[in-house]
């Protein structure tokens, strides 16, 4: 674990407070945007875990309160992943790990900060590492079916589109994922060197981001893969929640100062669910 | 040093659980997207799940289809479904048979046949799988 320490060493109290205030706004948006399309249709149940995880983000932001707060957030958490297994996000899994971190853990304290700073960096890492393997051991990535699979999504199909020559296109076009289409093989040059270098990168990351010199890079790097995917996939919530950890990688205050970007962002994702703005999808 | 004990378990858990979680996909069919072993968009993800129910009566004779389920069989067979769609063979039926043979005193046995499309990694056609699934009454 100490190979996952900045060298030479830094202070981690100012990017784990960002971390944990990025987390919490994450979630506390999460929990009231699956909330606020279906007023009237919630299950009671969602009802309570949605009054307490507001009640706790909110009392998680005042010094006096955060480790009881953050403690009670995993459980309540913890209960709602349980009541929608197996239907739970991977993200899910994160945050409760998370959340179960900021309880044991304390920014303010040089030793708790920099166990903490490590597990968020080694989670960070074995996501990466175990990404890439997935996508090298089911074998659609190879040939990147995945990806002509993903043409009907039309989070992906803009940039897709482009790697892919017309007489291919045309014929993936008139697949509509039903038994007995196919074959989501392309010969696509530009295609196929993306989709394998798509797990290629991912376990590439692992190490880079364990060696001090290629670290930032690494880090930088992993924010844009992040970024491309769960944008293509408009899965935006693993997508923060990941890249939230990612950045902890970063020397300096970037962490810090994109707590406002950040939070613009979730503030743009409310008022598109509420109709303030024009209508985005997202998961 | 407790809490740097407890942190480095955690870790050690958190890192060689998608090892299990690869033997149950490769076991049981669990999808690769759940279960926290980090496989989302590994593989091409379809929603459609079909299902059909067949009883073998006590007395002897052919299977009979169930056609027209009850109130509480549609709801069990709601849940079986959902969870279904991501545990595959691990996907609890217990419940869902049982409400079936409570709904159908004269069969001895149930017949649950799931059915759902999936991309085959070798030839790149969607092709359908169907997984069968017998309950004698217990």
């Amino acid at each position: 674990m100490p190979l996952l320490d900045d060298v030479p060493p830094r202070p981690h109290t100012a990017g784990l407070r960002a971390f944990e205030l990025i987390l919490i706004l994450v979630v506390l948006t999460e929990y009231w945007l699956r909330a606020l399309p279906k007023w009237g249709q919630l299950a009671p149940a969602y009802n309570v875990h949605l009054a307490a995880a507001s009640l706790l983000c909110l009392l998680a932001l005042r010094p006096q309160w955060r480790r009881a707060a953050l403690g009670a957030l995993a459980v309540s958490h913890a209960v709602l992943v349980w009541r929608e297994f197996p239907a739970t996000g991977n993200h899910a899994y994160l945050e409760v790990v998370f959340f179960l971190l900021a309880t044991l853990l304390s920014p303010d304290d040089d030793g708790d900060a920099a166990i903490y700073t490590r597990a968020v960096r080694w989670l960070v890492i074995v996501v990466f590492f175990w990404s890439g393997v997935q996508k090298l051991v089911h074998g659609f990535w190879f040939d990147g079916s995945y990806l002509a699979f993903s043409l009907d999504s039309a989070g992906f199909r803009p940039v897709l589109g482009l790697l892919i020559p017309a007489d291919e296109l045309t014929r993936l076009a008139t697949y509509t994922g039903e038994v007995g289409d196919g074959p989501y093989i392309v010969r696509s040059f530009p295609l196929l060197a993306l989709s394998n270098g798509t797990w290629l990168l991912e376990l590439a990351l692992a190490p880079l981001l364990l060696w001090p010199k290629t670290r930032t890079a690494a880090a930088l790097i992993g924010v844009i893969l992040v970024a491309a995917i769960q944008v293509g996939a408009r899965e935006l919530f693993f997508g923060l929640v990941f890249a939230n950890a990612i950045l902890l990688f970063l020397p300096g205050t970037t962490h810090r100062r994109l707590v406002l970007p950040v939070a613009a962002l979730l503030a743009l994702m409310i008022f598109s669910r509420l109709g303030a703005l024009p209508e985005a999808v997202f998961h | 040093m407790t809490k740097h004990r407890i942190v480095t378990a955690l870790l050690a858990a958190l890192t060689a659980w998608p090892l299990v979680q690869l033997a149950l996909v490769a076991r049981y069919d669990v999808s690769p997207w759940k279960l926290a072993g980090w496989g989302m968009y590994s593989t091409p993800r379809f929603d459609r799940v079909g299902m059909e129910v067949y009883g073998r009566p006590a007395s002897g004779g052919p299977e009979e289809q169930l056609a027209s389920p009850s109130a509480a069989v549609r709801d069990e067979a709601t849940q079986f479904l959902e969870s279904y769609r991501w545990l595959r063979d691990l996907a609890p039926r217990e419940r869902f048979v049982d409400a079936i043979l409570a709904d159908n005193p004269q069969w001895d046995q149930v017949r649950v046949t799931v059915f759902r499309p999936d991309l085959d990694a070798r030839t790149g056609m969607v092709v359908m799988i169907r997984a069968e699934y017998a309950h004698p009454r217990r």
